[in-house]
């Protein structure tokens, strides 16, 4: 392989990883994005259902074995079920007794921190990883395997379907109708509790999906959630709250920034642990200059949020 | 039972520098309405500022005040993108601050030990060749003098027509605005202001226990000054001790129990369970804390 072809592929490379690392951005927080527009608050806790989903897809698929697909779909279901659950336990109680934004806020700050570290009490400080074996294939001279393809597909599948869901299904129209006016909705008989209820199991779904994809790529341990928790800030809001297609032009925006970013750190001999100033550069910057985020540029629908 | 004494005042030391960045967090969420989860953050920079300094031959003095001026930096810093918008961005927004300080100062083995941290930092003053108990006593008092002074520094500050504009901009910031009040202005200086006191404490807490890691500076620390500053009673200055106080028992609390009934947890694990579930407890049932808040001292009837 000459030179030239060498940095071609390097590149190529590159841009592959930013797709990938986008696509697992992507379906992080979209669920987190679709609650804070919905419920007006932003979830601190939704990272760790990243880090639960995983460890209940391992707990299926490699404890009780039950193969690696099958115990995904299980995962899902069961992080949307806990993540309903403790709406219902938690901020259902909290608004119901009349609490303000902050201590909606807090309280999902204090969820967060109780979730993460019952993980790390149950699973100790090690790494655990999947026993399933994903077979890699070129294409051309770039290496892809089918876990990779599987992201890629995932957050495009989640992007078609959630897009099709609110803009043709007369439920997820009645949702667009809540988040945008609550009192109207209700007015014209929407039911905005189930609505609620489907809007948090979503998001537990999504963020398992997304964490046990991202385990198998890397490894499975508690900080799992940690590790996306700033990326999923930046790209909710640099996509703007509650639209679909602005975070996922911001996570892919901001995936191709992260890879990009850590050739050139590892270029310039730094720590790659420094892609995290990327998150909060764009965070700052998009608060700054464009605090309504993507989606007030990219479509026409402009996201009034108040 | 020998080891009772140290115990007792180890833990009112703790408490001590608790209820300050209890304060600092009170003088902003509790009468300004601002939501800051970064407090972990000033306090570490506050804490590696003033390590920085007394490692490398400075008085330990010295540490303090620099500790102030660089975490108010900070805190004036951050809120320039972070005041002008809305609470809910800015908690984001100082919940990724934290978290960026952090990795930074993981990462910079040069300047902050990376994640070693800095050892043998000098207490402010020594006493240990006297004997361990007259040092921890000493501690104790250089707390309690350091808690008094902010205390009296909150208490004038929001008494004061300014602590006025700071408590409408809690209530209605477009009411605020509209008697020509500078709400920027206001939050910013309460943000800075806080942000110093937070890094005050650092600084006391980097000299008391005598080494710095960037592991000490977790979401979880700032999260139990939360629990602290709601459960003693928001916009109460007294409340910040009682909140310390009462958190830093169950903590202490829990220690003990745990030891006692042999539970197979790890500490440190169920003293953050305890936290979280703690915060969200207190939110539910008890939002306006033990102590009440009072009225304006400075506008009372003669």
């Amino acid at each position: 392989m000459g030179l030239e072809l060498l940095i071609q592929f390097s590149i190529l490379q590159t841009i592959i990883n930013g797709i990938i690392t986008g696509s697992i951005y992507f379906l992080v927080a979209v669920g987190l994005t679709l609650q804070y527009r919905l419920m007006k608050f932003p979830n601190l806790s939704h990272a760790e259902f990243f880090a639960i989903g995983a460890f209940l897809t391992y707990f299926f698929a490699d404890i009780i074995r039950i193969g690696f697909w099958p115990g995904l779909a299980i995962s899902m279901l069961l992080t949307g079920l806990l993540s309903t659950a403790i709406y219902l336990a938690v901020f259902k109680t909290l608004l119901s007794r009349g609490a303000s934004l902050l201590h909606l806020i807090i309280a999902s700050a204090g969820l967060g921190v109780l979730l993460r570290y019952i993980l790390w009490e149950i699973a100790g400080r090690k790494s655990y990883f999947f026993t399933q074996n994903f077979t890699p294939f070129d294409i051309g001279y770039i290496r892809l395997t089918t876990l990779w393809l599987a992201i890629i597909l995932a957050a495009a599948a989640v992007f078609i379907s959630l897009n099709f869901f609110l803009s043709k299904m007369m439920l997820g129209k009645a949702l667009r109708g809540l988040a945008s006016n609550p009192v109207l909705a209700r007015l014209s008989g929407i039911r905005s509790e189930y609505l609620i209820l489907l809007v948090w199991m979503l998001a537990g779904m999504m963020a398992s999906l997304g964490g046990t994809l991202r385990a198998a790529d890397t490894r499975i341990i508690p900080e799992l959630g940690v590790e996306v928790l700033l990326p999923m800030f930046a790209v909710s809001i640099l996509g703007g709250i509650g639209s679909i297609s602005g975070a996922f032009t911001a996570a892919y925006i901001l995936g191709l920034a992260e890879s990009l970013g850590v050739v050139a750190l590892s270029a310039l001999g730094l720590s790659t642990e420094y892609k995290v100033l990327i998150s909060f550069v764009a965070l700052v910057v998009t608060i700054i200059a464009l605090p309504t985020g993507l989606s007030s540029v990219i479509s026409k629908e402009k996201v009034r949020y108040d | 039972m020998t080891n009772i004494v140290p115990f007792i005042l180890d833990g009112l030391i703790v408490a001590g520098y608790f209820a300050i960045l209890a304060l600092s967090l009170n003088m902003e969420y509790g009468y300004s309405g601002l939501i800051n989860f970064g407090k972990a953050a000033f306090f570490a920079l506050g804490a590696y500022a003033s390590a920085m300094l007394t490692t490398n031959g400075y008085p330990a003095f010295l540490g303090v005040v620099v500790a102030m001026i660089v975490a108010g930096l900070g805190g004036l810093l951050i809120s320039i993108p972070a005041i002008r918008v809305k609470s809910d961005y800015l908690a984001i927004i100082t919940l990724v601050f934290a978290e960026t300080i952090r990795v930074i100062l993981k990462n910079e083995s040069w300047i902050a030990g990376g994640v070693l941290g800095i050892r043998g930092v000098p207490p402010l003053i020594d006493f240990r060749n006297v004997s361990y108990e007259t040092h921890l006593i000493i501690q104790a008092f250089i707390v309690m003098t350091l808690f008094t002074i902010f205390a009296l520094v909150g208490w004038l500050l929001t008494n004061s027509p300014f602590g006025r504009i700071l408590r409408a901009i809690r209530e209605d910031e477009l009411a605020s605005s509209v008697y020509g009040k500078n709400n920027i202005f206001a939050k910013a200086v309460v943000f800075g202001l806080g942000s110093s006191i937070a890094g005050a404490a650092g600084s006391f807490y980097a000299q008391y226990i005598g080494f710095v890691s960037p592991d000490l500076f977790i979401l979880a620390i700032t999260l139990q000054i939360w629990i602290m500053s709601i459960l003693g009673g928001p916009a109460t200055i007294m409340g910040s001790f009682v909140g310390a106080l009462v958190v830093i028992s169950i903590n202490r609390g829990t220690r003990l129990l745990k030891d006692f009934l042999n539970l197979p947890l790890d500490t440190n694990n169920l003293m953050f369970i305890l936290t979280g579930a703690l915060l969200i407890i207190v939110v539910i049932f008890k939002p306006t804390g033990i102590l009440k808040e009072g009225r304006v001292e400075s506008v009372r009837r003669r």
